[in-house]
């Protein structure tokens, strides 16, 4: 079993340590202390039966932009827990809440273009598009697929937004 | 800032200074500065501005110079001490800013800036009196600006002065609702201009609103107000507009009403009924798989039931909360709820296990998902439902077998397909894998090693691609003790796929176990490598902290000391990175209102040393400064026949008194160089990890190994005191300074943490054992140090002998000894940690019975594979025959066969040797 739920301080040292064992691209302590304390709803963490973090999802909104849009800096699943569809769940959490809580209209993300199973998640799963290539994104050399998802308008009704009393 | 006593010319001169500086146009403003000294050399606030910007260029010292001429000149200038001020701040030393920041005070007390500088001071150096004053005295000056508010609230918030606090908000929510234009970041707001900016900045005014309500709710919860907090939650619906927050909040704080029994049962079913179960529903309705969600349900549940709660405490997330009823009336409305399916599990038993297990298992099995035994480990803790998990797992292997024939028969007819997707329950060829797979991890939990591994050759026959299968292996021999084995096939896994870290990851922390630092530094950098930056500086400013810890603690194992220093340190430096990171966020966080996070984030910060890295890393220092003490002790030692034999005792001790105070004046000065190299790596190029990379600068500078080891032991006293490691450490240290309260203390703490356990706890370290030989190394030092209580204080001579006396139960060293011994001479525990203690004490020859039962008894049962290895490395120690030692290897290589420790030293070094060659030349 997995369990998504908004990640708290406590959870960011595992944030830390899981992008480090996961992936290339990673950041200092503090980093992740900005996407908290700037967008706490935006940071969501996946955690097995035994309280681990076993995935994790950072995100935030694009500073002064013109139109405000929501950004993935970040998401990894550990590897033994691939296969429960965590990242798309992960994905799908945080974009609801940019788009609820900060009016984004889209979000946008950078992947490697040799990245076909990431790349695959996002346009299949998620509906991202390309959008750009941004050559020599990465440390390494590599370059980045600019993707957006457009968001849909919001119905009416916000999810599940104080029904109480049924 | 307006210069007092200058001409009108000068005046403007003066301005410019500090226009200049802030736009770090450094030279035009020491322009300025020299053209007014010439003409008034002794003007101290110009003096003083000269030192601000002569610091931003770096020139510390010549900073601080300047600053204090200035303040000479000029003792009543708010500007002289606020300068002087910002130098301390700048150099993080905020103790000593905030004291000149309220000298600066003294001369203007009502000076914005200055305070608003100072209570940012104060929060990071957690001073909440002064922080308190500061802020009210904002607010009091300044009522109109929201953050003055704000501020003040958290300050009493932080302080526990909680109806304070709340006092704060209500007054600024009832000048908001009457009067919100007033507020400064409304206002500013409006003036923006394009429609997009105003939607933008009123998305934010929401947001910021509802998160400051959200912060009045937390304050209320955590004083118990919970009526209150539900009330004002009511209220104030409309504007919070973090509908998640709202439902989690009011969820829990009907449950607590509830449980707490404040207001009586009948007043709260007035006022609430069934609301508790609704709002947990309308949680799980949006997330049917959040445990918390879960187990709120299960409390109230099983308080409606009756149960009496322990002494009327709530217990929340209690197991004994979780009935299988409440999980059927859940799992009616929620059937894929797999966190429901999988706590059920745990309350669950006989044949409703059975049932159960079958269900959840085989939806994993379906879908090939590897980390279905993971996430089962605690269901190992009852024999019976390993029984049952066995025998679901072997049932499913021979269904997934048969089926896999059956394909095979069917392989060219469409019926096979048909069949396939028409049954979504059907087992999928694949389920004779997965069965093995699991299976293999089953047997691996069960330490059934032989049984583990064949399965999962036949697994990795099966499928020889399955990196998850090479990953499990390795797994297995890891437990097994086999780290080099577990290695060679976690290499298996990353090969198959080079470009996952994690898979890299896995093979480097196995082979810093097992002390292959070149192998293990030469994977990382496929992935850490960046042009231009020295690689451990590259790990280093990315805080990979487990890399260096694990590294640190190979180089010591290997007595590479000085590298272990440096690595050691590496960690802990990250710790205070993410201390001092706090500071930028005490502003931040009031303009972006977000104080539950904030405020969470502070109580973190309090207990960061609490973190295991950190814990680890601490006394991972202690053993390295233990060891780095025991090094000098043995070069003075040979350098005392020499030249120093003529010094007496009274006179040595004089002289340790007096490195210790030049010690502490070195830490100054030590820690500020550490921050000036720091402050300079941003702007020029050598980093901590390049300047000194093999620590050796760092290893020469400890003049004083214990003065070091002790202020890790303080810590770890602090954050985990409980920790029979952390009291072991602390014994070694006392006795090392011969200090026998301190020594005492531990010893007392020792006995508190062993008679704290229950007899399954007991059973399952041997902390018992570790306390009794610690406490017999304390007898035989109090008795070698008869005269002590002459050297204590009055005061606590009666109380230190009782306690001795009481501990030693009236005994000598030696009768306590032979005691213990009469006690548990069967426990090869406790043989073994007596017979490293005497070797310790050099008397192995007066005890020969002690060390002569290490070869002579043979165990009748299996005993646990790290006393087998201590075993085995003791009788190294003390020198036996080459053949015994081997013949004692052979016979725990029986019970352990794959543990290395166990296997001919010369072979598996031999082997370890070529694999690192081998590796390291690809």
């Amino acid at each position: 079993m997995v369990n998504i739920r908004r990640a708290t301080p406590e959870d960011l040292f595992s944030m830390q340590t899981c992008n480090l064992l996961c992936l290339p691209e990673n950041y200092q302590f503090k980093y992740y202390l900005y996407h908290l304390l700037s967008w706490p709803q935006l940071l969501f963490v996946a955690e097995n039966f035994d309280k681990k973090i076993v995935g994790y999802v950072l995100a935030k909104m694009e500073e002064d932009a013109v139109e405000p849009h929501g950004h993935i800096t970040s998401l990894a699943v550990l590897r033994h827990y691939r296969k429960l569809g965590i990242a798309r769940k992960l994905m799908e959490a945080a974009h609801r809440e940019m788009q609820v809580l900060f009016g984004a209209v889209y979000c946008s993300l950078h992947v490697r273009v040799t990245n076909v199973a990431a790349q695959h998640l996002y346009m299949e799963s998620l509906s991202y598009q390309i959008h750009d290539v941004e050559a020599k994104y990465y440390a390494d050399g590599e370059d980045a697929y600019d993707m957006r998802c457009i968001f849909k308008e919001l119905s009416g009704k916000k999810f599940a937004k104080n029904s109480s009393k049924s | 800032m307006v210069a007092s006593s200058l001409p009108s010319k000068e005046q403007s001169i003066f301005k410019n200074i500090l226009k200049y500086y802030e736009t770090k146009q450094y030279k035009k403003a020491l322009k300025c500065a020299e053209s007014i000294l010439k003409k008034f050399p002794n003007h101290g606030e110009t003096l003083a501005l000269k030192g601000l910007v002569i610091a931003a260029l770096n020139r510390k010292e010549e900073a601080y110079e300047l600053v204090r001429r200035g303040l000479k000149n000029d003792l009543k200038s708010h500007i002289c001490w606020h300068v002087y001020g910002l130098l301390y701040r700048g150099d993080q030393d905020y103790k000593e800013a905030a004291k000149a920041y309220l000298q600066a005070l003294k001369f203007d007390p009502e000076n914005i800036q200055i305070l608003r500088d100072l209570a940012l001071l104060q929060v990071q150096t957690r001073d909440y009196d002064g922080l308190i004053l500061t802020r009210r005295k904002l607010v009091t000056i300044k009522p109109g600006i929201r953050n003055h508010w704000l501020g003040f609230a958290v300050a009493c918030h932080l302080k526990g002065e909680m109806d304070i606090a709340v006092k704060i908000l209500e007054s600024y929510e009832g000048t908001l609702g009457k009067n919100s234009e007033s507020f400064e970041v409304t206002a500013d707001r409006r003036k923006e201009g394009s429609n997009q900016e105003t939607k933008t900045a009123q998305i934010e005014e929401i947001y910021e609103t509802s998160e400051t309500l959200l912060y009045h709710v937390m304050i209320l919860q955590e004083m118990g107000s919970w009526k209150a907090a539900l009330d004002y939650l009511e209220r104030n619906k409309e504007k919070i507009v973090d509908s998640l927050s709202y439902l989690e909040f009011r969820a829990n704080l009907l449950v607590q009403l509830l449980l707490s029994q404040s207001i009586s049962t009948e007043e709260f079913e007035q006022l609430y009924s069934g609301e508790p179960e609704t709002a947990i529903i309308q949680l799980l309705e949006m997330n049917p798989n959040n445990l918390e969600y879960i187990r709120l349900y299960m409390a109230v549940h099983s308080f409606r039931k009756g149960n009496v709660l322990n002494n009327g405490v709530p217990l929340f997330s209690s197991e004994s909360n979780v009935s299988i009823e409440a999980c059927n009336e859940l799992q009616q409305r929620y059937p894929y709820s797999s966190s429901l399916e999988r706590l059920s599990l745990e309350v669950a038993v006989g044949d409703e296990f059975l049932r159960r297990v079958k269900e959840y298992f085989s939806r994993f099995l379906y879908q090939g998902i590897p980390s279905l035994m993971t996430d089962c480990k605690s269901l190992y803790r009852d024999a019976a439902k390993v029984d049952i998990i066995e025998q679901v797992l072997n049932e499913f292997y021979h269904e997934g077998l048969s089926k896999a024939a059956d394909r095979e028969a069917f392989k060219n007819e469409k019926a096979y397909d048909m069949q396939r997707s028409s049954t979504r329950a059907a087992l999928t060829p694949d389920a004779a894998l997965w069965s093995l797979y699991f299976l293999a991890q089953h047997f691996d939990m069960k330490a059934d090693t032989e049984s583990a591994l064949s399965c999962i050759n036949k697994a990795i026959d099966h499928t020889p691609t399955l990196i998850e299968a090479y990953s499990v292996k390795s797994k297995i021999f890891k437990h097994a003790g086999g780290i080099f084995q577990s290695l060679q096939f976690a290499n298996e896994a990353r090969k198959l796929d080079l470009a996952d870290r994690y898979l890299n990851c896995q093979c480097i922390k196995l082979a810093l176990r097992l002390d292959m630092i070149p192998l293990a530094a030469a994977w990382m950098s496929l992935f850490t490598k960046e042009e231009g930056v020295k690689e451990s500086q590259n790990i280093y400013d990315l805080q990979v902290i487990w890399y260096e810890l694990e590294s640190a603690e190979a180089h010591f194992r290997l007595k590479e000391f000085s590298k272990a220093l440096k690595l050691f340190k590496a960690v802990e430096r990250h710790f205070e990175d993410i201390i001092e990171d706090q500071f930028d966020f005490h502003s931040y966080c009031l303009r972006k209102a977000t104080l539950r996070a904030y405020v969470r984030v502070l109580r973190l910060e309090d207990k960061l040393f609490g973190q295991k890295y950190y814990i680890r890393n601490a006394k991972g220092l202690v053993r390295l400064f233990l060891e780095m003490s025991k090094v000098q002790t043995q070069k003075y030692s040979t350098e005392d026949h020499l030249s120093l034999s003529n010094l007496t005792l009274s006179e040595d001790k004089k002289g340790q008194v007096k490195s210790k105070k030049t010690q502490k004046e070195n830490d100054k000065s030590n820690s500020k160089e550490g921050r000036e190299v720091k402050n300079t790596s941003s702007s020029s190029s050598s980093g901590w990890m390049e300047v000194d990379p093999n620590g050796e600068a760092l290893y020469a500078n400890i003049r004083d190994p214990l003065y070091e080891a002790n202020k890790y032991i303080s810590i770890l006293e602090r954050y985990a005191a409980d920790d029979m490691e952390v009291q072991t450490l602390a014994f070694e240290l006392a006795l090392k300074e011969e200090k026998l309260v301190l020594s005492l203390k531990a010893i007392v703490h020792m006995e508190r943490i062993v008679l704290n356990k229950n007899e399954v706890e007991r059973q399952a370290d041997n902390d018992f054992y570790v306390f009794l030989v610690n406490k017999l190394h304390f007898a035989y030092f109090v008795e070698q140090h008869s005269n002590y209580s002459e050297r204590l204080p009055e005061s606590i001579v009666s109380f230190v002998k009782d306690e001795c006396y009481r501990l030693c139960e009236g005994r000598t060293f030696e009768k306590l000894m032979m005691h213990y011994w009469d006690l548990n001479e069967e426990s090869l525990v406790f043989r073994v940690y007596l017979a490293q203690l005497l070797k310790r004490l050099g008397m192995t020859e007066r005890y020969p019975f002690v060390i002569e039962s290490l070869v002579s008894r043979k165990q009748g049962h299996i005993e646990q594979r790290k006393i087998c290895e201590l075993h085995v490395a003791l009788l190294e120690t003390l020198g036996y025959p080459q053949s015994r030692i081997d013949e004692l290897r052979s016979f725990y290589r029986n019970t352990y066969p794959y543990a290395d420790c166990f296997q001919p030293t010369e072979e598996i070094q031999f082997e370890k040797k070529m694999f690192m060659e081998q590796q390291l030349k690809k």
